[in-house]
């Protein structure tokens, strides 16, 4: 697969596996391949399998849930074909606070994938959530507070 | 120093000591211990082909008991071979085997090596309760027949609870309790009944040998 | 950076203009540091927003650095380096500015000040055979302990040095190198094993401690439990393999290639109780099973020394072709004893039957 296929986010990982791999030889992009393609731990169908239920129940009493995807064990390649299977819906926002963070709908509606990255661009957690609208999106009163008084203070004669 | 380290250290290596002394003292001692010289005449010479009869026939059911045993036979060499493809095709046992002989051999899918594995515990399982309650074999059994055949059960037993975590208990405590369970057997082995593996056809060929000479079908 | 004492957690982020989104987004990371759900993110920020800094002291006794390696190392700015702002590291020799008897001093006074309440890190061993192979300022690392960990709160035993021995405690152990635990009888102990640890089992500790004032769950050798409650084996993506009987005879073979089970090659997953297999090493980028390398146990005690790293668990400690020989020789000779002994008894036939006929 050559390298531009890849999602960017995940281009300094794989820069990183194929140099442990490959030592001096340089990235090997076949070996690469092989290794994301071909070893399966099982883990996707079932973290699809638990979004899915999840749907359900979101549907029938409004139960939220979330999925640290970090802290499942995933094979190389694994993350990327979870978050293909689940895909890109229309929904997509970005805050910057302690670094980018991500929150994009996926192509089912109720799912969606938090990505946090910190200062220096790395992913430093990646949530799913199945919930109407993740709390994050939403504007937090202490905030809404100081932007208030922010406001109050530009008005103020 | 933990139980699995005393396991697959001390444990291990005086159980193969006393296994490879036990083994060789018995059959030394056997073999060394000439019969007496037959002075009367033989009524057959070829004593290899007497023998070969005997070994191979007594490995047969006897025609005349054969609806009577035909459970007990059978299930005798299933569960054997069954134990024997599990503790030889296991692939994690491989490594086992090419520490002592250098080389190994390929394994079989752990479908085929654990499915045998389930035979063989399940036969021993039924051989060994139907041993402690059929009138007869319970009045001819005696504790080395008992000690033997849980002996064999425990290796099997502990293999499948640590390969399936079949109990709340750290892996490494099950694995130490599986090398254990081959270190009694191993010290056992040359003491009680086990030590067939060794006698059983030298002692048919015999048999059928001596027999043979006087002149008797065995 | 001056700090207020008093300051909690939540007070310092937003000193440092940070909203309460970016708060959110710090516990929900902090949640996932300490192997917690996502839903308990909530507990979580509700818990940092009363955590007040923690004095810490960090004191390094027969060690490589490599623990300090891997968590500096973390990877540049990250979210979990902010945990060092949220805790007062008052000592570190190798990572403060001061040194010498400045350095001395700092600790001196972080010890006065917060008696009973810091909390003490330890990387490396004590060699408590022979104290004088380690010694700080003219103190020897036994006594250096003993004298800090007095007024702790709780002792953290960072890597496997100081966890369980390690490579110092390694035969023939030379300074009679010994883990904490062996001195360190009356304080909280926390180990966090590991050639080096996991930079988030490390920081996970710390943050547990700063958010709920309390120890995480420990095993039974004093391990977080959120950490070290599985073993390698148990989260590896390569089990399947294991499972279908799919392994590697040896590091270049097709089986290798194929990414299959590394138990034949010595892998020590099955009995190593670890977090790579879930949150892997160098951001996440690989972890050594990923890279086709067995587990080598580091985070169990006496890893180094129980057995070589390429033999497979299902293989022992056997005495040798040797040892076998003699108890094989022995045992003929006993035999051929026995043997005579029975000979000797045995009468020519015949002679049974003329003496019963006299």
């Amino acid at each position: 697969m050559p390298f531009e296929a890849l999602d960017p986010r995940d281009a300094g990982r794989l820069e990183a596996l194929t140099a442990t791999a490959s030592g001096a030889h340089g990235p090997d992009p076949e070996a690469c391949e092989s290794v994301r393609g071909r070893v399966d731990s099982g883990n996707v169908p079932l973290l699809l399998n638990e979004v899915r239920y999840a749907l359900e129940r979101l549907l029938d009493d409004g139960t939220t849930h979330a999925i640290d995807v970090r802290a499942i064990p995933l094979g190389p390649g694994e993350e990327d074909r979870l978050l293909d299977a689940l895909g890109r819906g229309e929904l997509r926002a970005e805050f910057d606070s302690l670094g980018r963070s991500e929150v994009q709908e996926c192509a089912y509606p109720g799912v969606w994938c938090v990505t946090h990255y910190n200062e220096a661009g790395h992913v430093a957690g990646r949530f799913l959530e199945v919930t109407f609208t993740p709390a994050l999106l939403a504007s937090p009163p202490e905030d809404v507070r100081t932007g208030l008084e922010r406001l109050a203070a530009e008005l103020a004669p | 120093m933990n139980l699995l380290e005393f396991a697959r250290g001390p444990a291990f290596n005086f159980a193969l000591i006393v296994f490879v002394f036990g083994v060789v003292w018995r059959l030394a001692g056997l073999f060394l211990q000439w019969r007496r010289r037959d002075l009367s005449k033989p009524r057959q010479h070829n004593l290899i082909v007497a023998g070969t009869r005997a070994m191979l026939m007594r490995s047969l059911p006897p025609h005349e008991l054969e609806k009577h045993i035909v459970f007990q036979h059978m299930s005798g060499y299933a569960w054997h071979i069954a134990w024997f493809i599990s503790l030889l095709f296991f692939a994690p046992h491989l490594p086992f085997f090419k520490q002592f002989l250098g080389f190994a051999w390929p394994a079989l899918p752990n479908w085929i090596s654990l499915g045998a594995g389930a035979v063989a515990l399940a036969l021993l399982l039924t051989l060994v309760i139907r041993r402690a309650t059929n009138p007869v074999l319970k009045q001819i059994s005696t504790w080395d027949d008992y000690i033997s055949v849980v002996l064999t059960i425990l290796p099997l037993a502990t293999g499948f609870l640590a390969y399936g975590r079949l109990l709340p208990i750290r892996y490494e405590t099950l694995l130490a309790l599986h090398l254990l369970s081959i270190c009694a057997l191993l010290v056992w082995y040359p003491f009680g009944k086990l030590m067939h593996l060794f006698l059983t056809f030298p002692s048919r060929f015999q048999a059928g040998a001596l027999l043979g000479r006087k002149g008797v079908e065995a | 950076m001056l700090v207020d004492p008093r300051a909690t957690v939540a007070d310092m982020l937003r000193a440092r203009g940070i909203s309460r989104r970016g708060f959110m987004k710090f516990c929900a990371t902090t949640a996932s540091l300490m192997a917690l759900a996502p839903s308990m993110t909530p507990k979580v920020a509700e818990a940092l927003q009363k955590a007040r800094r923690t004095s810490v002291i960090w004191l390094p006794f027969q060690e490589c650095t490599g623990c300090k390696e891997s968590l500096t190392r973390a990877g540049g700015p990250t979210l979990e380096n902010l945990i060092f702002d949220a805790i007062s590291l008052d000592y570190s020799e190798t990572l403060m500015a001061a040194a010498g008897h400045q350095a001395e001093e700092a600790m001196k006074n972080a010890i006065r000040e917060n008696w009973g309440n810091y909390l003490l890190l330890v990387d490396g061993s004590l060699p408590v055979d022979v104290p004088e192979y380690s010694v700080i300022g003219g103190v020897s690392n036994l006594e250096m302990l003993k004298e800090v960990a007095a007024g702790a709160k709780a002792v953290v035993a960072i890597g496997t040095c100081s966890a369980f021995g390690g490579l110092p405690a390694a035969r023939p152990n030379p300074t009679g190198a010994r883990p904490i635990s062996d001195v360190v009888k009356d304080k909280p102990l926390i180990n966090v094993p590991g050639c080096p640890p996991m930079p988030i089992a490390i920081t996970s500790v710390l943050v547990h401690y700063l958010t709920f004032g309390t120890l995480p769950e420990l095993d039974h050798l004093n391990r977080p439990k959120s950490f070290f409650g599985q073993t390698i084996h148990d989260r590896c993506y390569r089990r399947p393999f294991y499972e279908r009987g799919q392994f590697a005879e040896s590091f270049d073979d097709e089986g290798a290639k194929a990414g299959w089970c590394l138990f034949k090659v010595g892998c020590k997953g099955p009995t190593t109780y670890n977090g790579c297999a879930t949150y892997k090493w160098n951001l996440g980028a690989s972890w050594p099973v990923e890279s086709g390398h067995g587990c080598l146990g580091c985070s169990e005690p006496n890893f180094w020394d129980w057995q070589g790293f390429y033999n497979p668990l299902s293989t022992t400690q056997w005495g040798g072709y040797a040892q076998i020989g003699a108890a094989a020789a022995a045992g003929a000779a006993a035999g051929a004893v026995a043997a005579l002994a029975a000979r000797r008894k045995q009468r020519p036939v015949g002679q049974d039957v003329q003496e019963e006929g006299k």
